[in-house]
């Protein structure tokens, strides 16, 4: 057996430890507590959060546009880096896509919390949704791409779960059964591998064009209404670019947290660290691009309109968030990949917990100050402030998320052995090249 | 009772504000249409003047109407518009709701005049809206209407045609290892 298969399949044969059971507990707990607080809320409706009559959409859109955010990354690095033939990509492409699915998995969720009537919300949108409504834009649209990530995640893990298959096989158990469902009879045959190949080339295209109009479709739910800040041409490109962003930045901390915790330095290693340092960097930039075009662009013409929500996102009430969003979540992070003394592991992971942070606020600034200071000048309306109800909930998204990467890294490698080691094969000469491995694995314990 | 407990609020701030400035009083009419029809556009008349009646020409007055919905009654800003030298404002506007209505102008006032506020309430007829904007069941009109659709319908189901040929390269990977393993199960009898 390989190097990578033990390494890659060791965590999920040992028993796990005492400090794993307790940060799941811990998570478990934030997720019930944050259901728990979405079972108040149904039960005595919307007027228990600190939503008001003019911010109607309030944390609860911030998150989903959050999570859609850092969804959207994974998948289209992955994709992008596969057709490209970007070797160094193979041992990270599964976290990637993980994040996708794990994030617009939890944002879906997170459009319930935001609805009076959850429960008729659905069928509603199916029986009544009008196709010129971007809100049926995005639920067509987000629901392929959810469904297209989750096959984008799974092609390549067939032939890892083949290899949990054998390894569970003189066990039984739910788990032997699990894998010898999941593994679709894959043996590893000359013909399987080409056609998984080809699957996974087809998907790769496919999912590029799906994920910017993904988060375009969102960013038409805004751009398509008449309020200031909404209303503007560039929020499509503007938003994919800072989904993009965001989502690196979180792919580079679940790394971290994995390398860190399953000592798996030998595959996500400080070069692909570097790499997506990088792409962080490009990214950010071409955020700060967008970001100081966008508001130029206002604030050089600024209209009655304009003018009330730019004074109170640029020096008012929103100020701290926006300025934060810009020196700690766009230059600091920036100058840490950038300089040559922080752009180490720890460094790059710095500045990619900043701009999770900041991207975070930064679409606080979009959903929240528009809806404040807009609109009628009706006086006794207080500025919209999450109450606790919106911040357990909030917690239990991001609980909910963290769960996800620990149950999955339980039942499936993280790392992609097949994918590795099939780079490995086209790198050796053909004549050396083993067969594929499928044979006994060590045993738990 | 919303309306009018909107309407005096509206009043008494003009009236604070008016006081508390000492600014000379300003005289707003609205004189709404005589027949407002949901869907097609009508005309609002609002006139500013002074004390002594003399218009107040090139002031930006704002119009305000009710939205019913359910039980629930909201005021919207339906918009804009700046007196002439006759101190007349007018705003087309076009009612989508229709049953009982208040209308609202606004005037800001300036440094030597105060605020002023008018309304009258006025019934629109059900008419003819558009059937874009219009809340009818519509999953089978997606297939005929609306612009959007000839872009993104085709866009969505290329994407799940490209899911369905994944789906079928899985299926034929699970029938070839099915097989495989069936042979090497019959290999294995056999010897």
């Amino acid at each position: 057996m390989r190097q990578v298969e033990r390494d890659a399949l060791a965590p999920l044969l040992r028993r796990p430890s005492a400090l794993y059971w307790l940060v799941t507990l811990g998570l478990l707990a934030v997720v019930v507590a944050g259901f728990a607080a979405w079972l108040y809320q149904f039960r005595n409706g919307l007027g228990v959060t600190g939503l008001t009559s003019r911010v109607t959409w309030g944390v609860y859109i911030v998150n989903f546009i959050f999570f859609v955010g850092i969804s959207y990354a994974g998948t289209l690095l992955s994709a992008v880096l596969r057709l490209v033939g970007a070797e160094w990509r193979r041992p990270i492409t599964r976290v990637a896509e993980l994040v996708t699915v794990a994030a617009l998995g939890i944002a879906a969720l997170l459009i319930f919390t935001d609805l009076g009537q959850p429960l008729a919300a659905p069928w509603r949108m199916l029986l009544f949704g009008q196709i010129s409504a971007p809100f049926v834009w995005d639920m067509l649209v987000l629901s392929s791409y959810f469904t297209g990530a989750a096959i984008f995640l799974y092609l390549p893990l067939i032939p890892d779960i083949a290899r949990l298959r054998d390894a569970f096989a003189g066990r039984g158990g739910w788990r032997h059964r699990l894998y010898a469902a999941l593994a679709l009879n894959w043996h590893g045959t000359p013909s399987q591998e080409r056609r998984l190949l080809r699957a996974t080339a087809v998907m790769a295209i496919s999912i590029i064009p799906l994920a910017v109009l993904a988060h375009s479709v969102v960013a038409w739910i805004f751009g398509v209404t008449v309020r200031p800040l909404w209303n503007s041409t560039i929020f499509a490109p503007y938003f994919v670019w800072g989904a993009i962003f965001s989502g690196t930045a979180v792919i580079i901390v679940v790394m971290f947290l994995y390398r860190r915790f399953w000592r798996l330095d030998a595959y996500f290693t400080d070069r692909h660290f570097v790499n997506l340092g990088w792409i962080l960097l490009t990214l950010n930039l071409g955020y700060m691009y967008f970001t100081f075009s966008e508001y130029l662009t206002i604030g050089y013409t600024v209209t009655k309109d304009y003018g009330p929500v730019l004074a109170a996102i640029l020096g008012g009430q929103h100020a701290p968030m926006f300025w934060f969003a810009i020196l700690f979540g766009m230059l600091l992070p920036a100058l840490l990949v950038a300089l040559p003394w922080t752009r180490n592991v720890g460094g790059i992971t710095l500045a990619s917990l900043f701009v999770v942070v900041g991207m975070w606020l930064k679409r606080w600034v979009i959903v929240v100050p528009p809806q404040e200071v807009s609109g009628i000048p009706v006086a006794g309306i207080p500025p919209y402030m999450p109450n606790a109800i919106e911040w357990i909930l909030t917690a239990g998204a991001v609980a909910g998320l963290a769960l996800v990467f620990l149950v999955f890294q339980r039942l499936f490698p993280v790392i992609a052995i097949w994918e590795v080691e099939h780079g490995e094969a086209h790198a050796r000469p053909a004549a050396t090249a083993t067969p594929h491995p499928t044979g006994a694995l060590p045993q738990e314990g | 009772m919303r309306q009018l407990l909107m309407t005096a609020l509206v009043a008494a701030l003009g009236a604070a504000l008016a006081l508390a400035h000492a600014q000379a009083p300003a005289q707003l009419t609205l004189l709404p249409p005589d027949a407002m029809v949901q869907g097609e556009e009508a005309t609002l008349l609002a006139t500013l003047t002074d004390a002594a009646g003399e218009p107040l020409a090139g002031e930006t007055l704002t119009f305000f109407a009710t939205l019913p919905f359910f039980d629930y009654v909201s005021v919207v800003e339906i918009g804009t518009a700046r007196t002439d030298f006759r101190g007349e404002a007018s705003l087309a506007y076009t009612p989508t709701v229709d049953g009982a209505r208040t209308f609202s102008v606004a005037y800001a006032g300036a440094a030597d005049t105060a605020a002023a506020t008018a309304s009258q309430r006025a019934r629109v007829a059900e008419g003819y809206l558009d059937p874009v904007s219009a809340p009818k069941p519509a999953v089978l009109s997606w297939l005929t209407r609306g612009r959007a659709t000839a872009l993104l319908l085709p866009a969505i189901l290329g994407v799940w045609v490209v899911f369905g040929y994944a789906l079928f390269q899985m299926a034929r990977i699970s029938n070839e290892g099915r097989q495989l393993a069936a042979t090497a199960s019959g290999t294995e009898a056999g010897a």
